[in-house]
């Protein structure tokens, strides 16, 4: 009996091992198919932009009103496939989750400090008030400084791009900790003036949809959670606590 | 005399584009559509410059550099690869095969004509 235990043993993992092998193999191909596909979707963007470009700065004659509204059309067109094209871009070192995380304690009040920090000044230009509402005691939770701040640093620049002079922007870590399942987290909240992050809210669509996923992924690749607030649909990252 | 460029590139109108560009800078242009023709044309031709993109057919640009890099007539001549923005991997893999720069798609040509005078006039010092 023993005997046959373990030849099934080394059996099932055998089937395990080749399983992941096949799994492996799967993704780097996906992956090398994502990187010449963004390659070829660039290839024809080079053309199409110095072509209209020449056209709109004069250098194949004078243009009438109309055209040069179809043209200002087709250009911005462009550069909004360029952005699409960049987004997707980003999301490839993730999928393949060889970006490096680190999952390390880290203060939540000092990314946000820093973040607080860098835009600080880009508020004040824009005349909009940049708040953040802060719990008595600094919660620890574990996850990647860099990746964390940048994500952070995206929706609230967001936040700001889309508010009005005049305007605030407030963003909250919520006092209270998550409990979902057997873990806890923190939850930060970001306003609902994210734009084209939030959900419902997207003057670029694409741009949207893609921004927010590798949101997720980046989130979700630390062990935290992206979801939207019931009450208000307000964007919330939940961090995991750490002890 | 006007300096010679080689242009490498399977794509017909980003090719139409660049040889446009660099003629009315005053460059005389060759072209070359694949890996292969890319290696004929420098010995033949025997560019100052070389413009080569990285997918190509037949032989892919890493391959066409790396090659030119250790071939004794054509290893001085700069390199400007054609890469995709922000593919680091790509990059830095062009410069290990011995490019000299990399201009990014979609590029400019005003960037590229830049990156050229200045590879230029760094090689005739």
């Amino acid at each position: 009996m023993a005997g046959e235990d373990s030849a099934k043993y080394k059996e099932a993992e055998r089937k395990l091992k080749q399983k992941i092998k096949e799994l492996k193999t799967r993704d780097r191909v996906k992956e090398e198919f994502l990187t010449l596909a963004l390659h070829k979707l660039r290839s024809p963007l080079t053309p199409i932009k110095e072509y209209v470009s020449k056209i709109l700065d004069g250098k194949t004659g004078d243009i009438n009103q109309q055209q040069k509204r179809y043209l200002d059309i087709v250009k911005r067109q462009v550069e909004r496939l360029i952005r699409l094209v960049e987004e997707l871009s980003e999301l490839s070192p993730v999928k393949s989750g060889r970006l490096g995380l680190k999952k390390e304690p880290i203060a939540l009040f000092d990314i946000i400090d820093k973040v607080v920090e860098s835009l600080k000044r880009e508020a004040e230009d824009k005349g909009i008030s940049l708040c953040v509402q802060l719990p008595a005691n600094q919660p620890i939770v574990r996850g990647d400084e860099k990746t964390l701040r940048e994500v952070f640093t995206k929706l609230i620049k967001n936040s700001l791009n889309e508010t009005s002079s005049g305007g605030e922007v407030i963003f909250s870590v919520n006092g209270k900790p998550k409990v979902v399942g057997q873990n806890k987290f923190v939850e930060i909240l970001f306003p609902d003036t994210v734009g084209g992050i939030t959900q419902g809210k997207s003057g670029n669509k694409e741009g949207a949809g893609l921004g927010l996923f590798m949101i997720k992924s980046i989130v979700e690749a630390q062990g935290g959670k992206v979801r939207f607030e019931d009450e208000s649909s307000r964007l919330a990252i939940l961090l995991p606590l750490v002890g | 005399m006007p300096e010679k460029v080689l242009i490498v590139e399977d794509e017909p109108d980003t090719l139409q584009l660049l040889r446009e560009s660099l003629e009315s800078e005053g460059y005389e242009v060759v072209t070359a559509i694949d890996g292969i023709e890319a290696e004929d044309k420098t010995h033949r031709e025997n560019p100052d410059i070389i413009i080569l993109d990285i997918f190509l057919p037949k032989r892919d640009g890493y391959e066409v550099c790396r090659r030119l890099r250790e071939d004794k007539d054509s290893f001085g001549i700069p390199i400007i690869m054609l890469t995709a923005r922000d593919d680091y991997g790509s990059r830095l893999k062009g410069f290990l095969q011995g490019a000299f720069d990399y201009v990014t798609k979609p590029f400019s040509t005003d960037d590229l004509i830049k990156k050229m005078k200045k590879l230029l006039s760094t090689r005739k010092k």
